[in-house]
This record gives C-alpha cells, sequence and structure tokens, in this order.
C-alpha cells in the first residue's frame, strides 16, 4: 500500500448498519486492531443518506395505504357520476378538494405531508376525469392519463415528493403502453416501444445528479419493469399483420440512445451494467421481434417445427431468463427489493405463459418448470462459487 | 458520519423551535405555479369538448346507444351515428385515414353528414378520425349515471335518439344533450 488512492465516493448505507459499523470500529480502536485514523477513515467510507434512511415503518404503511384508498375512492366517486350535482359543481368541488389537500400537504410535516403529497397526486387524476366528464370527452381516452400523469409528475418533483413522483411515473407508463398498444402497429412496434421506454427510464435515473437519487431509483425501477414487459413481448413467436418496422422507431431509437450515451457520460461502474441491460434487452428485443419464423396459422406441432423456430423459442426463453436475472441482481444490488420481486414474479409467469402458451403441444408444463429450475439452480451454485472463491483470494 | 450531498438524514425537529409552518413564500408561489401548470393540462386535456360549448353552433344528430363503462369516469351511453359515414364503407386506403371531415346539412329537424374528406370543407363540418374501426368525431360517449344510464338505453332500444351537439368553427364537437326522439 505505497500508494494513496484517490478517496472513492462515499458508500450510502443505512442508519441501522452505520450504527452498527461506528460501534463495531470502537471495539476494534480498542483493542488495538485499527489506529483512531484508521477508523475515521473507515467510518468516512460510509454514509447515511435520507433515501437509505427511509424506513418502512407501520406508520408509513397505514399513511401510504390511507393515501392510496381515499384517492381511489374520490375517482371512484367521481365515475360514480353523482346525477345531484351539476357537472360543473361537480369539478368545482373536485378542485377544491384538491387545493385544500395540496396546501394542506405544505402544512403539515414528515410522513403526514408525505402521505398528503401522495393524495394531492391521486387527486390530481380525479380533476381531471371530472373534467372530462363534466364535458362528455368520449370514454377511454388515453391522453387524459398523460396529463394527470405530466401533472402529477411535476408536482412531485416541485415539491420533491418521492410518492408523488410514483403516482406520475406510474401513471405515465400506463399511459405511454395504452398509448402504443392504441397505435395497433403490431408487436414489432410494441416491443420496441416498450424496450426503448426502458432504454429512456434508465438514462433519466442515472442523469438525476445525487440529490435527486430517490427520484432516479423511481425511473430505474420503470425501467427494469418495462425492459422485462418488452422482452416478454419479444418472445411470443408468432407473427401476424402490421409486424413492420414503423418511422417512429427509428425516432424512438435515436432520442433513447441519445439519452443512453448522455447517461454513459456521468454514469458509475454500476449504472454502466443497467444502462449496459437496458440496451442489450432493447437490442435482443428487436432481433426476436424481427426474427418470427411462425405466423399465427401455424401450429406448434412438433413434426412441423423447422431447426429455425426450434432456435428462436430457445433463444426466447434464455434472453428472458439472463434479463430478468439481470434486473434481480440489479435490484438486490441497489436496494430496490420491489425490482427484484418482479423479475422474479415475471420469471414465473414467463415460464408459465411459455408452458401453455408455446410448449403444451410439445412438452409439458411439468418438464418445463423443472428445465428452467435446473439451469436457474446450476447458475445459481456456479455464482455463489465464484464468490466464494474471489472472497477467499481477496482474504488470501 | 461524512457529510454528503446525497440528502443526509435530518435529525427530528421539535414543534415550536423558532420555524414557520408552510413552505415559505417561494415554495407557496412554486405550488401555486404547478398547480395553475396542472389546471392547463386539465384544459388542454378537454379543449376540444369545451372550445364548442363555449363558442360552437348547435346541431341534432340521431343516435342509437348502448351502455358499458369506463373504469375512471363510470357509466356511459355508447354513441352510434347513422346519419354519419361509416369509414368501413367508404373504401379509404388504411395509409389515407387519420383526419377526417364530414360536411354537415341540415334534413328536416336534424343534421346529416356528408362523405369523409381529407380537406376542410365550407360551412359547419365536424373534424373526426378514421384510423381506427369506426369515425371518431369527440362526441361517442354520454356519461350519466348508472341508473340513468339503463333507463335511458332501455327507453331507446326500440327508437331513435337525439343528441344534441355543438359544433366549433374547427369543427370540434361536444355533446350537450340526449334525448330519446319524439315521433
Amino acid at each position: 500500500m505505497s500508494v494513496a488512492s484517490p478517496s472513492p465516493s462515499p458508500v450510502p448505507t443505512t442508519a441501522e448498519r452505520h450504527r452498527w459499523l461506528t460501534g463495531e470500529l470502537r471495539e476494534w480502536e480498542r483493542d488495538g486492531l485499527l489506529t483512531p485514523d484508521a477508523a475515521a477513515a473507515i467510518a468516512d467510507r460510509y454514509v447515511v443518506t435520507a433515501e437509505t434512511g427511509r424506513r418502512i415503518t407501520p406508520v408509513r404503511v397505514i399513511l401510504g395505504l390511507g393515501a392510496v384508498f381515499v384517492g381511489i375512492g374520490l375517482i371512484w366517486l367521481v365515475a360514480a357520476n353523482v346525477d345531484e350535482l351539476s357537472p360543473l359543481v361537480r369539478f368545482l368541488l373536485v378542485v377544491v378538494l384538491w387545493l385544500g389537500l395540496a396546501v394542506a400537504a405544505e402544512l403539515t410535516r414528515d410522513l403526514v405531508s408525505a402521505a398528503l403529497r401522495l393524495l394531492t397526486a391521486i387527486t390530481a387524476g380525479a380533476v381531471v376525469f371530472q373534467a372530462a366528464q363534466s364535458l362528455q370527452v368520449p370514454a377511454y381516452r388515453p391522453h387524459l392519463l398523460l396529463a394527470w400523469g405530466l401533472g402529477a409528475l411535476l408536482y412531485a418533483y416541485a415539491r420533491r415528493s418521492r410518492a408523488a413522483g410514483f403516482v406520475g411515473i406510474t401513471v405515465l407508463a400506463v399511459w405511454y403502453v395504452w398509448q402504443v398498444m392504441d397505435a395497433g402497429g403490431g408487436i414489432v412496434t410494441f416491443t420496441g416501444a416498450v424496450l426503448l421506454a426502458s432504454v429512456a427510464s434508465v438514462s433519466l435515473a442515472v442523469l438525476h445528479p445525487p440529490a435527486w437519487r430517490g427520484f432516479g431509483r423511481l425511473w430505474l425501477t420503470l425501467g427494469a419493469v418495462m425492459s422485462l414487459i418488452g422482452v416478454f413481448a419479444a418472445a411470443v413467436p408468432y407473427s401476424g399483420d402490421g409486424d413492420e418496422w414503423s418511422e417512429g422507431l427509428t425516432a424512438g431509437i435515436v432520442l433513447a440512445l441519445g439519452l443512453a450515451a448522455a447517461a454513459l457520460w456521468r454514469s458509475s461502474r454500476d449504472e454502466q451494467i443497467e444502462l449496459g441491460l437496458a440496451v442489450g434487452a432493447l437490442v435482443l428485443g428487436l432481433v426476436m421481434s424481427l426474427w418470427r419464423p411462425m405466423t399465427y396459422d401455424d401450429a406448434m406441432v412438433p413434426d412441423e417445427l423447422s431447426v429455425a423456430m426450434w432456435l428462436r423459442t430457445g433463444l426466447a426463453i434464455l434472453v428472458f431468463l439472463v434479463v430478468a436475472g439481470g434486473w434481480a441482481v440489479v435490484g438486490a444490488r441497489r436496494g430496490l427489493p420491489v425490482v427484484s420481486a418482479v423479475a422474479t414474479v415475471g420469471v414465473v409467469v414467463f415460464t408459465t405463459f411459455q408452458s401453455f402458451a408455446v410448449f403444451a403441444p410439445i412438452i409439458s408444463g411439468a418438464t418445463l418448470f423443472i428445465a428452467v429450475g435446473v439451469v436457474m439452480l446450476i447458475t445459481g451454485v456456479v455464482a455463489e462459487r465464484a464468490r466464494r472463491r474471489i472472497g477467499s483470494e481477496v482474504r488470501s | 458520519m461524512t457529510t454528503t450531498s446525497q440528502q443526509p438524514v435530518e435529525p427530528p425537529r421539535a414543534r415550536g423551535e423558532g420555524e414557520s409552518r408552510g413552505p415559505g413564500r417561494r415554495g407557496w408561489l412554486l405550488l401555486a405555479a404547478v398547480v395553475v401548470v396542472q389546471l392547463v393540462l386539465t384544459l388542454i386535456a378537454v379543449l376540444p369538448q369545451l372550445s364548442p360549448r363555449v363558442s360552437g353552433t348547435e346541431v341534432m344528430l340521431r343516435v342509437g346507444p348502448v351502455d358499458p363503462i369506463d373504469p375512471f369516469r363510470g357509466a356511459y351511453v355508447d354513441l352510434d351515428y347513422p346519419d354519419l359515414p361509416d369509414p368501413a364503407f367508404e373504401g379509404s386506403d388504411s395509409d389515407d385515414r387519420g383526419t377526417a371531415y364530414v360536411a354537415l346539412r341540415q334534413e328536416g329537424d336534424v343534421w346529416v353528414g356528408g362523405p369523409i374528406q381529407r380537406s376542410e370543407p365550407d360551412g359547419l363540418f365536424l373534424r373526426c378520425d378514421d384510423s381506427g374501426w369506426r369515425l371518431e368525431c369527440g362526441i361517442e360517449s354520454w356519461f350519466v349515471g348508472q341508473s340513468a344510464a339503463l333507463d335511458l338505453e332501455q327507453s331507446v332500444r326500440d327508437q331513435d335518439a337525439i343528441a344534441t351537439v355543438r359544433v366549433d368553427r374547427w369543427g370540434n364537437a361536444a355533446i350537450v344533450d340526449l334525448s330519446p326522439h319524439e315521433g
């Protein structure tokens, strides 16, 4: 250790872990294992941040659930179309309630304020839907979700509310998928659009400055979910009319890759892995979407399956497992259990879907589950052995 | 513990330590600006229906209703307009489909639409979209309470209904009333 390396950026950790570490360091210092300077240097490598300091407490859960229930109830109340009040009065009532909640959120603190901001963001949807209902905007118009999502996201950033940000990003994601499906461009367009949104989301997550990292984690979660949806859709082997490349996809690729390049410019190693995973899923997803040797008219009869069909089906499973596994690892490394959980559930749903929709005529669902499980177990065992070997090398 | 730019945890604050409630003048202004932008977004989302209500010409169109549910806005009567053109019979190429203009002319008590055109016609017209399976002119839904929707559906099941529609000079249309056809 002759050359002093530049001090790395502090590693975020929870208050509980930091307390444990500083307690241990004091013990080691007392036992003469560490000098005070070394103990201080080690302690300085870790920092408790607001994000990691936020713990899921029962009060937080109850307040959050309460806000969600009241918000959904308000939107439901709008949908009830209370005829006793005129459309204008209904709209004004919802607006007054929304403004009241926004003001109340500013006058309260901490958890209560956070819950009220969540409720304000949901109630913004009630305002949009009441306006649309009062003016008889035709049913099933996705642009109403766009108005709600953009407004909620703006409010979230202005008031630094992650809960409101969750509402805004979720609503925008639903709008995006709905809009893409509404466009009716076939499964290539759908897959490409969703995977491009994934790359854009992960890039946005990286582009958030450290002070806004909480919002970056929301975008990263969205990117992971979109990536899984896109690869899931790409794995469907059949194709039909309209499954062609579109100009919108080309424009989307330019935009998403531009964002990814900007993100790459200022990314850490972990973030580069996340970007690589999203871009890899995009490339593989597009390749699989364009390579569809089967049509909806083809039956999955084993004797009629060509080599290309077998290759394509096997590759689709492999790609999904790799992408889902990648996001599960990202979730674990980033302390985002939701991402890991979604990736895990995604594998189960994907395997079930493949069992019934694709493989049913070839092998039984049970066989496929066992095969996928065995592959994952072997992968896990190999990864664990590698981790132990690296650990023992570092110790030696 | 080091200081960092990653939002260090603040120690819990006790009430009454000289702090004022609320976000301060700048915070209130920011909130007001955000609220205004959200209201503007809502306004933009409903503008094609708001504009004809404010400045449109009123016309009566025959309709045939059915009764579904929108998950966010509740029961509504889905309206079909027998006197407006059906894209399925217009023979347009799928590449040409998109914005569609329908000129309106009065026949007796009600108004009827001419064939689909790709440029704005003279006089009163509807600005529609025929890229989907049917012509969409922004007047396909009539939101009412659940029971009213059922009553309305039953009362017009065997007869036409008349939609009162306001149309502005850009072809935006908003339905303002729906009633069973007298006679």
